[in-house]
């Protein structure tokens, strides 16, 4: 892998792909992608994509890209906007399929969200769990915007297609929904339930990344930290106060967004069989329970996200010799 | 048993009991004798009985070979060509020459061949050994995953708390001894290690068949029991979180062959589900059909045995005198505790004496590991452990009727 594409570079996981992969020692070009403000380490160079047909294609070619990685994570910011999210996997499903193209690689980062908390569902989510997503719900975005790289991989057998299914996100500026409840004054739980949950800190996200583009995976993969937390026991750890709700409060009309899913891993929580990962040659590093530990620490101010930015010119890295 | 044992070319190793058992179906075999320079080998109609291989055969070398008392191999198998799997059973002892009077009528034996055969000739079991072929048993690496360990409040994966599970002994111990006078004859036939299925029949309007087995397998036996259940038991606030800290797990396939092939633990299951608990007083001890087998695939593809358990007793303990129905497809049944104890007829249930038989295990002959396995062999492992409790319920019940 020569020349990466990381999309979201202005969110905490685009972030820290961006800071890992710019130290690695296969990559010579760079390219993150983010609205004009954002700030990327040296060695990597910022771009933003805008929303006119043809313009990551041009990116992708200009760069001579072989390895595109769309890590823009639907539970980043404050309100998560499952339109955007579908539409931007979209176009960069798009624009990488150019069989004249350079891409090689694809990978895609996705949550553990496209797998329902339900009483019904087994322990541990398999990855060929069949996904049944009501529409409009978030899981439905994650499965949408994973059926555009499926797809890819189907039609182009000249590309390693990877999805990674992430657990929630610990870390700088992560916002995803089990995490941020548990750094608030009280936790929230549901009276008479325990449920037990997993975490993956930013890290060890990015290194999965790394992994996956490096070793050119494809498939689906599950990442998480090895082991599972109990949720009163996460709050424990962090010691903080729980607050038990009745199970009638969360069992409500069940509604579209991250109260609903969340609603239902607050009783059933969610885990995930990461044994596929781990047969490729990667385990993350931080458990899950390392996880919990890890929100002890004050939390910084998330990366504010940026309105939809206006049409910018390509930076000079893109027109550099022997683009 | 523990998980198959492969030899050195990558065959699965059939235990001597299995292979007695398939060389019990009788049918056609090959017989190999010593020829001359080569060694001859034929088909032949063969029975077992009474530990020898029982075959016709007229005036000639087999005859002759009898007399002498000279050995001989005798082999059957199966052999399935879309999957490639098969099976052979090996069988070596020597020839004995069979008087007619010994030869009962009722012996299965019946040559095929259109000639009369007059002679019988026995052949001794004195080396029986078989094997199994099939791609994924070879395939599959060796060895059991070890369980992740419980964190450091005791909670293990499952939900399990052991310390959870000595508060239960503690309330269950007096009830089980005193309540129910509760006995389980046959805890030999639980494996000291590696996986089994444990199979029982469900009754009583709130069952408590599985606490009663789960408590005295795991004092008696010192293996601890994971239970089976409905997943709308997890969806009760408290219930769920009382289950799992005592053992019981949701009924999903994948959470069983987890359990059975990667923990090889031991898994109790009642595959009578609702249909058991439900069951009106005058249907007690009638097992209902169990269902499609779904639990004896997920055995097969484990590769572990299935122990049958036979309980008596729960019917009586709470018994469901009829149905009523209150919503569209729920029908509450109305117990006899009810009706006598009021609300707290809800829990508590009669002090009848309550016994379990444990049986013999059941090796499924399949290959483990299969993505697939036909529905008819399925189907009718399941009915054979139906008819195996049904028989022991039966036996049971008639012994309590006796002694009373």
């Amino acid at each position: 892998m020569r020349n990466v594409l990381v999309t979201a570079a202005d969110e905490p996981l685009g972030a820290a792909i961006v800071a890992r992969l710019a130290n690695h020692p296969e990559v010579q070009l760079l390219v993150a992608a983010g609205p004009p403000q954002t700030r990327v380490p040296g060695g990597a160079e910022l771009v933003t994509l805008g929303s006119e047909h043809g313009a990551i294609a041009a990116v992708l070619q200009r760069g001579r890209i072989d390895t595109v990685i769309h890590a823009r994570h639907l539970f980043a910011g404050p309100a998560p906007d499952p339109g955007a999210h579908v539409i931007a996997a979209m176009r960069l499903a798009t624009a990488a399929s150019d069989r004249n193209g350079p891409v090689r690689r694809f990978v895609l980062t996705s949550s553990a969200a496209v797998y329902p908390a339900s009483a019904r569902a087994p322990r541990l989510r398999r990855e060929d769990e069949a996904l049944g997503a009501r529409s409009g719900t978030l899981a439905a975005a994650f499965a949408e915007a994973e059926g555009y790289a499926r797809d890819l991989a189907v039609d182009h057998p000249h590309l390693a297609v990877a999805i990674l299914r992430l657990a929630d996100l610990v870390g700088d500026g992560a916002t995803d929904p089990l995490p941020t409840l548990l750094r608030g004054l009280v936790v929230p739980a549901v009276w008479g339930f325990d449920p037990a949950v997993q975490f993956l800190h930013l890290e060890d996200a990015a290194a999965a990344v790394d992994h996956a583009a490096t070793t050119s995976l494809a498939g689906v993969f599950n990442a998480a930290g090895p082991g599972v937390v109990r949720w009163r026991r996460a709050a424990r750890l962090l010691r903080r106060p729980v607050v038990d709700l009745p199970v009638q409060a969360t069992q409500a009309m069940p509604f579209p967004g991250p109260g609903a899913d969340t609603a239902a891993a607050l009783r059933y929580g969610r885990a995930l069989d990461t044994s596929a990962l781990e047969a490729t040659g990667f385990t993350a590093a931080r458990s899950s329970e390392a996880c919990v530990e890890a929100l002890r620490r004050p939390r910084s101010r998330p990366a504010p996200r940026s309105r939809l930015a206006p049409v910018v010119p390509l930076r000079r890295a893109l027109s550099a010799p022997g683009a | 048993m523990t998980a198959h044992v492969i030899d050195t070319s990558g065959l699965v190793v059939l235990p001597e009991a299995e292979c007695r058992r398939l060389l019990e179906r009788g049918g056609v075999g090959r017989l190999a004798l010593q020829g001359g320079s080569t060694p001859v080998l034929r088909p032949v109609n063969f029975a077992l009985v009474d530990d020898e291989l029982l075959v016709k055969t007229n005036d000639g070398p087999l005859w002759a070979h009898a007399q002498d008392g000279v050995t001989a191999s005798f082999e059957i198998d199966e052999v399935h060509h879309d999957d490639h799997t098969a099976w052979s059973v090996l069988v070596e002892g020597r020839l004995r020459p069979v008087d007619e009077d010994e030869v009962g009528d009722d012996v299965p034996l019946e040559a095929w061949t259109p000639t009369e055969r007059r002679h019988t000739v026995a052949l001794s079991l004195e080396s029986v050994s078989g094997r199994l072929m099939s791609e994924v048993a070879a395939a599959r690496p060796a060895g059991p995953r070890s369980p992740a360990p419980p964190d450091a409040d005791g909670v293990d994966p499952w939900g399990r708390s052991e310390r959870a599970r000595a508060v239960t002994a503690r309330l269950l111990e007096p009830i089980a001894r005193r309540w129910f006078r509760f006995t389980v004859d046959g805890l030999d036939h639980l494996p000291a290690e590696g996986g089994a299925l444990l199979v029982a029949n469900h009754a009583g309007a709130i069952p408590v068949d599985a606490s009663l087995l789960m408590h005295v397998i795991e004092r008696d036996r010192q293996r601890p029991v994971y239970a089976l259940h409905h997943h709308a038991l997890r969806t009760v606030p408290g219930v769920g979180t009382f289950l799992a800290r005592n053992g019981g797990v949701v009924g999903h396939p994948d959470n069983a062959l987890r359990l059975l092939r990667d923990e090889q633990r031991l898994v109790l299951v009642f595959p009578e589900g609702t249909k058991g608990t439900t069951k009106p007083f005058r249907d007690r001890y009638r097992l209902a059909r169990f269902g499609r087998g779904g639990f004896v695939e997920t055995a097969m593809r484990a590769g572990v045995p299935i122990v049958p358990i036979a309980v008596v007793g729960t019917e009586e303990a709470m018994p469901t005198l009829f149905r009523l129905p209150v919503a569209p497809g729920v029908q509450w049944p109305v117990t006899l505790n009810a009706l006598l104890l009021g609300p707290a007829g809800a829990f508590v249930q009669f002090p009848v004496t309550i016994r379990a038989r444990v049986l013999p295990p059941i090796t499924l002959e399949q290959p483990p590991g299969l993505d697939r396995y036909p529905t008819f062999r399925v189907a009718e492992a399941a009915e054979r452990v139906r008819a195996t409790i049904q028989a022991a319920v039966d036996d049971l019940r008639d012994q309590r009727r006796a002694a009373s």
